[in-house]
């Protein structure tokens, strides 16, 4: 669809369950998925530009769909920075949107996104870069389910000592964060904790889970308390945790 | 050029300075985590622009996360904030023919990315090449 998306050229988005292409005139322009941290994400975690100078860019610029020349004019980021961390975002989330599924593909014409023109990506380079990442990440450590599962720290004593950038991933594993928590949270592409998490994984420095263990529904017990109130009820909890232990 | 086309000093600015130099076969603006190609000029060394790319992000990762290369007596040990320092500077591969050099690129954002030059060994000057890159890196997150 991408391909052939390209070969009309093209100018709009396309719609896929795990993200949004944005084209123009076949050219992959941006994208975005819930998956993947967005550019104000990556640029603001770490650096210069804060919330209020997206606040800003989005009020001035933002109706006109030239958000990210709004950006480099009025020295928000520098024109290297803006194309790096932009390539950065949009390979990142268009891994998240070509992934395999069975979900419905749309294509809406005419519709362009906010950021503007940055740098267009030929949909070949898309497509194929994809494809190269899914083969990286089983290359690291065949474990899909790394991806998606919460990292969760080694008990055992560390065989090695963690990588600086994989240490900041580790420092985040808490059992509860799942590699794109952790990615938003360090500012960091998503793919890029992917990598971290599996190659970690592969250390033995955090759990592979097993298969099939991110998509199972909570157990019954833990369901029913969620039941009961969305606001979590820390006496009930503890009741419910002693009881889960006593049965063990 | 169209009309409200938009270009500023960027990526493919940074790598045409950068072939400018005595000797440069190819250059390429490289993330390092993912083994992504950012931008590429000239000729690619090996066999394509994306396996170059590839294989200089493996090499560039040994560097920057081997406790080994990190720096002695200063502040940037391997506890510092590795997204903004990288503990390595640059890495320089010769080969019989040729030099090759990486060099990190610091963003005022998390990211891991680096310049490679590749240069002939006999027309290129490996100290002006060194100095100039890091001119332009430093003016690609700056400018």
């Amino acid at each position: 669809m991408l391909l052939r998306l390209a070969s009309e050229r093209a100018t709009g988005a396309l719609l896929r369950d795990r993200g949004t292409l944005y084209l123009v005139e076949g050219q992959v322009v941006h994208a975005e998925s819930p998956a993947a941290p967005g550019i104000d994400v990556l640029l603001a975690a770490t650096g210069r530009l804060r919330s209020d100078g997206w606040t800003e860019a989005l009020r001035e610029a933002g109706a006109t769909g030239a958000v990210g020349r709004y950006l480099v004019d009025s020295g928000l980021v520098s024109g290297g920075e803006l194309e790096i961390c932009h390539l950065g975002a949009l390979f990142d989330a268009a891994f998240f949107a070509l992934a395999p599924s069975s979900g419905p593909t749309r294509f809406r014409y005419g519709v362009a996104h906010w950021i503007g023109p940055v740098r267009p990506v030929a949909a070949e380079a898309v497509e194929r870069e994809t494809l190269r990442r899914r083969a990286l990440l089983d290359r690291l450590w065949a474990h899909p389910e790394t991806d998606t599962a919460p990292v969760v720290p080694s008990p055992r004593p560390a065989p090695v000592r963690a990588a600086p950038r994989q240490r900041a991933v580790l420092d985040l594993a808490d059992g509860v964060r799942t590699p794109a928590d952790i990615a938003r949270a360090l500012g960091r592409p998503a793919f890029h904790t992917l990598i971290d998490v599996r190659r970690l994984a592969a250390a033995g420095l955090v759990e592979t889970p097993r298969p099939g263990a991110t998509a199972s529904a909570p157990p019954p017990d833990v369901a029913r308390v969620m039941e009961m109130s969305a606001d979590p009820d820390i006496a009930l909890l503890r009741r419910l945790r002693d009881a889960l232990e006593a049965t063990l | 050029m169209l009309e409200g086309d938009f270009r500023v000093p960027g990526i493919d600015e940074c790598l045409l300075h950068a072939m400018r130099l005595p000797g440069v076969r190819g250059a390429a603006l490289v993330d390092w985590t993912s083994g992504l190609a950012l931008g590429t000029v000239g000729d690619a060394a090996g066999n394509d622009h994306e396996t170059a790319a590839t294989e200089t992000a493996e090499l560039a990762r040994m560097a920057a996360e081997h406790p080994t290369f990190t720096p002695v007596g200063t502040a940037d040990g391997p506890d510092a904030n590795p997204g903004k320092n990288p503990p390595v500077e640059d890495l320089v591969v010769t080969t019989r023919t040729c030099y090759h050099v990486l060099r990190f690129v610091e963003t005022s954002f998390d990211s891991s990315v680096l310049l490679h030059l590749w240069l002939d060994r006999a027309e290129g000057n490996l100290a002006l090449a060194r100095l100039r890159m890091r001119e332009l890196t430093e003016r690609l997150v700056l400018e």
